[in-house]
């Protein structure tokens, strides 16, 4: 009988110890949409012809897990002919040419004067920020409740010889 | 001399099933000794013919010792020449046997050694379940319930003061984590398992719903297929990104209350704190982000400086 009872607190214990908790997945969920957006964006988006050949380049300043998400996901990817390439760059005013500029929430103070020091270069700028389109961005992600949006100013793309796609439009929650 | 016939015809047949019943009398008795000889000698399957025989017949059937008999004699086929094989059929007879010998048992002479036996084929089951719970081979998980089925039965009926409440959730929470990682080895082909973890956490919550690994493993669940979702994200267009992003954010809001309540219940568990950070992180509540983030640091603080 002992034996028995020894037998089943055995095998309780056993048991017991088959159950784990699981492990989070912890991924920047946030990072990712972003990163696919801009992907989006390039491809829905028009650049002047001379702006067609080369690397397609991505900028990144700030944004947290975004560039590391870019170069994981983008890097060998193409928009139209041009191969994708991703810089990470600080905060600066010295930026070299891109196709596209994200600046991240952190730097969104910053945003005026950037988009002053690339005056009118085809460069597509994408804040983060309250007020981005006001700043002078053509993009600007936003949380719709849970969600991340984006709203467009075309007036700060067209102005910069940019033209926006109708699927790009007809996605924003608002359109300036 | 017709009427005589008759009487005499009808004496006969009196007599004759007058001395049958005490010859099968005595043969029930003396099946049963035989089948306990060839039992004691170790020849399983002579004794299993003679109390077979013994339970086949009308008067055999309603003694409960020859059940008794019966049980022991199928309970020991089972374990020295099945070698407790789980799918041996020996150890449902002889199941069945020890409670049809409890049922008839008016009087409990055999109740004690009877419910030690069936104790004994519990257990076994209860092992053979955790056995298939460990090996995680899919096709063999039905198994698991019926088994646990079986041990879960025998033990209700014997009335058993084991804790089967705590049986069922310790049985839910093996379950739980076998089927999640049978969908973690495979999650195109073995979708179907997310779902059958889940439920079974839930089956763990039905019985308490203040447990904690089953609340943490569910907000983890969700959390982590509403964020794998966006895995294939580089190779959507945008409203396909807006769609999968909307799935994603609903799959972890759902995610939200269990690991809420983990915290509730256990608001020292570091897991439900850090998990809290992520989701809320990943809904894009940066107040409540903040909020547990900070507190996380603070506990992961208070940690380093324990060591």
């Amino acid at each position: 009988m002992r034996y028995a009872v020894f037998i089943l607190l055995l095998i309780c214990t056993q048991a017991g110890k088959a159950q784990s908790l699981p492990a989070f997945e912890g991924k920047d969920t946030g990072a990712m949409i972003k990163a696919s957006y801009l992907y989006n964006f390039s491809k829905l988006i028009d650049w002047p012809t001379e702006h067609k050949t080369g690397n397609f380049v991505i900028s990144v300043m700030g944004g947290g897990n975004l560039h590391q998400e870019l170069v994981k996901r983008y890097n060998d990817k193409q928009v139209g002919s041009q191969q994708i390439e991703i810089r990470k760059i600080a905060k600066t005013l010295n930026i070299s040419d891109c196709h596209v500029l994200y600046i991240g929430s952190e730097f969104s103070d910053f945003l005026p004067e950037v988009v002053k020091a690339l005056e009118k270069r085809p460069t597509l700028i994408v804040s983060d920020a309250d007020q981005g389109l006001a700043k002078g961005a053509a993009l600007n992600f936003v949380v719709d409740e849970t969600q991340l949006k984006f709203e467009l100013n075309i007036k700060n793309a067209t102005n910069r010889d940019l033209f926006i796609g109708s699927t790009i439009r007809s996605l924003a929650t608002k359109v300036e | 001399m017709k009427r005589n016939q008759t009487i005499w015809i009808l004496m006969c047949i009196f007599l004759l099933m007058a001395g049958g019943n005490t010859l099968r009398a005595q043969n029930v008795e003396e099946l049963i000794r035989r089948a306990y000889v060839k039992y004691d000698d170790k020849d399983y399957q002579g004794a299993a013919a003679e109390i077979d025989a013994v339970t086949d017949m009308k008067k055999g059937a309603g003694n409960p010792l020859a059940w008794h008999i019966k049980g022991f004699i199928y309970k020991d086929m089972f374990v020295h020449e099945d070698g407790q094989n789980p799918k041996s059929k020996a150890r449902e007879v002889a199941v069945d046997a020890l409670f049809k010998s409890m049922e008839l048992d008016s009087d409990d002479d055999f109740k004690a050694n009877n419910i030690n036996a069936l104790k004994f084929l519990a257990s076994i089951y209860f092992n053979d379940a955790r056995d298939v719970i460990e090996a995680r081979n899919k096709q063999d998980m039905p198994l698991a319930d019926h088994y646990y089925a079986q041990y879960r039965t025998i033990t209700e009926r014997i009335g058993s003061d084991e804790n089967l409440d705590e049986k069922d959730i310790m049985y839910y929470l093996a379950m739980a984590t076998a089927c999640r990682k049978i969908y973690e080895t495979d999650r195109e082909d073995n979708a179907e398992y997310y779902e059958k973890s889940n439920a079974f956490y839930k089956k763990v919550l039905d019985v308490d719903p203040d447990n904690f690994p089953a609340l943490y493993s569910l907000g983890v669940s969700y959390y982590n297929k509403g964020a794998s979702n966006l895995e294939k994200l580089p190779e959507l267009d945008i409203q396909d990104v807006i769609r999968t992003q909307g799935e994603s954010m609903q799959a972890i809001q759902v995610a939200l209350p269990f690991m809420l309540k983990a915290y509730e219940v256990n608001p020292e568990r570091i897991e439900a704190i850090k998990g809290l950070k992520y989701i809320h992180f990943n809904l894009h509540d940066h107040e409540k982000h903040e909020f547990f983030n900070e507190k996380l640091e603070m506990m992961e603080k208070e940690e380093s400086g324990k060591d």
